[in-house]
């Protein structure tokens, strides 16, 4: 019997992803640019971080009209994004025939209290988490592909470290402790003991783990790659650049390669500029997007 | 040694089977990784991504010459795809290895996307589960093909001569019968060929 949209079919299309890096883009001809320098996929959005940091106002999912555009200019999936908590957006997303949903904070949420119920679709979706419980909650609803918060649209990689790195010390932590303590372990943590017990036995989460959130230069996505991420997400750093199409290329190639300083550095050379890159402690805590989401 | 394309896609989950067979594997990156090796696996992935990370890499010439060799190359969905003769009307590139006609997410969009259990008579398999992600579809296949399984009324999976290609993903499950059943049927008879 046909199985369809189950969380190993979810899955299955993220470990199809790993190694690869995803773009966000915002019309037709930047999701070709992407696909052109070797993107694994796509985000299609209305406006890259960077522009929605600068314009403030509620940020939404993409018209489908866009996404549309985008699905029909290249053959790679094609994600896009809604609200966190907006389920109707994303039920328009899955009309749409979308590969991948990212809940994302860095949209406006459309509920504070409530992530999407993610198991009553049939697509997969991506979450942010800034921590190991966080991610297992996403998980717990449905999330099939983890990925970092960092800070969206700052070019400032040190948020997305800061999670990547919490993530692996709390997995680590969690080895060392006996099977005795997973219920408590799991009612500290705030997430589901069925959960906190498979990464305490596997030593990892039990999906994919993506970098996103301040990645701008070639550098930064190895950096990602060698704390354990197993692909990047890039948003503005790419169209926020001198020469998006050069620099797209290089983060691909400083990914596949991360293990490689010396392609890292050919991937790093005359790349233009890079995109103007926004200190954490100089954002107004208010505008933080990290802090969306729970 | 078996390489594993590492360019993008699901090179960790092939890599993940050979562990528990105990055969040991290398990842293939650059054109140097392809030395010594007595077979190759091309995993799924995005064939046009994969394509692009070959040029950029100058990868395509040096596989295509593994290819040719001889040794047994496995190629599961955009693997497939890249061992096709003709993709899709588009005429997307590809190494050609079997002179089949391939179209590309035949199935639809990830939503489409299905599990099912099938058998490969030939390798003696039966059950063998399997993901069909974005998978590709085999449009035209010439009578020398040895079919290895079939979905309904589609061939899903083929092999002629070193060459094995499966439209779907038998590395996505815990199940390890199709990869042993791949190297005692495809790569150990070479490889003792080569040894004698």
């Amino acid at each position: 019997m046909k199985e369809v949209g189950t969380l190993e079919l979810k899955t299955g299309l993220a470990e199809m992803l790993k190694g690869g890096v995803i773009m966000d883009v915002v019309t037709p001809e930047q999701a070709k640019i992407a696909e052109d320098a070797g993107a694994a996929a796509v985000m299609a959005l209305e406006r890259v971080p960077a522009d929605i940091r600068r314009q403030g106002g509620v940020a939404r999912m993409s018209p489908p009209e866009l996404i549309f555009g985008i699905k029909e200019a290249v053959t790679i999936p094609v994600m896009a994004k809604v609200r966190i908590g907006h389920f109707v957006e994303a039920q328009i997303l899955e009309a749409i025939g979308i590969d991948f949903i990212d809940e994302s904070e860095v949209l406006t949420p459309a509920d504070e209290a409530n992530h999407i119920w993610k198991h009553d679709f049939k697509t997969p979706f991506v979450c942010g988490a800034t921590s190991l419980a966080e991610a297992l909650r996403r998980i717990g609803e449905g999330a099939a592909l983890i990925r970092t918060k960092g800070e969206a649209g700052t070019g400032n990689v040190v948020e997305a470290v800061r999670h990547m790195r919490q993530i692996n010390t709390e997995i680590a932590h969690l080895r060392s402790l006996d099977h005795g303590s997973m219920m408590t372990t799991a009612k500290n943590m705030g997430a589901p003991v069925s959960l906190v017990k498979l990464v305490a036995e596997q030593g990892k989460l039990p999906v994919p783990n993506f970098a996103a959130g301040g990645v701008a230069t070639p550098a930064d996505a190895a950096l990602m790659m060698q704390l354990g991420a197993e692909s990047v997400f890039v948003g503005s750093g790419i169209f926020k650049s001198g020469d998006p199409a050069k620099r797209a290329q290089a983060i691909v190639k400083a990914t596949t390669h991360y293990k490689d300083p010396r392609m890292v550095m050919e991937a790093s050379r005359n790349l233009g500029e890079a995109m103007v890159g926004i200190n954490i402690s100089d954002i107004p805590e208010g505008e933080l997007l990290a802090g969306r989401g729970w | 040694m078996i390489g594993i394309l590492a360019l993008q896609g699901g090179f960790e989950a092939h890599g993940k089977i050979l562990d528990k067979l105990g055969l040991p594997y290398r990842q293939v990156r650059l054109a140097r990784d392809l030395e010594g090796l007595e077979a190759l696996i091309l995993p799924g992935g995005e064939s046009t991504t994969m394509l692009k990370l070959m040029d950029i890499y100058d990868l395509f010439e040096p596989l295509a010459r593994f290819g040719a060799s001889g040794k047994p190359v496995l190629g599961t969905c955009a693997g497939a795809i890249l061992m096709s003769r003709h993709v899709d009307q588009s005429g997307q590139r590809s190494f050609g290895w079997l002179p089949v006609s391939i179209e590309r997410n035949a199935y639809g969009s990830q939503r489409e996307s299905f599990r099912e259990v099938q058998d490969i008579p030939a390798w003696n398999l039966t059950d063998v589960p399997a993901l069909y992600i974005r998978a590709p579809r085999f449009t035209e296949l010439p009578a020398d093909v040895t079919v290895l399984s079939r979905l309904d009324g589609d061939v899903t999976g083929i092999s002629r001569h070193q060459f094995t290609a499966v439209t779907y993903h038998p590395e996505l499950m815990d199940d390890v019968r199709f990869h042993r059943a791949w190297y005692q049927y495809q790569v150990a008879p070479l490889s003792a060929g080569a040894a004698s």
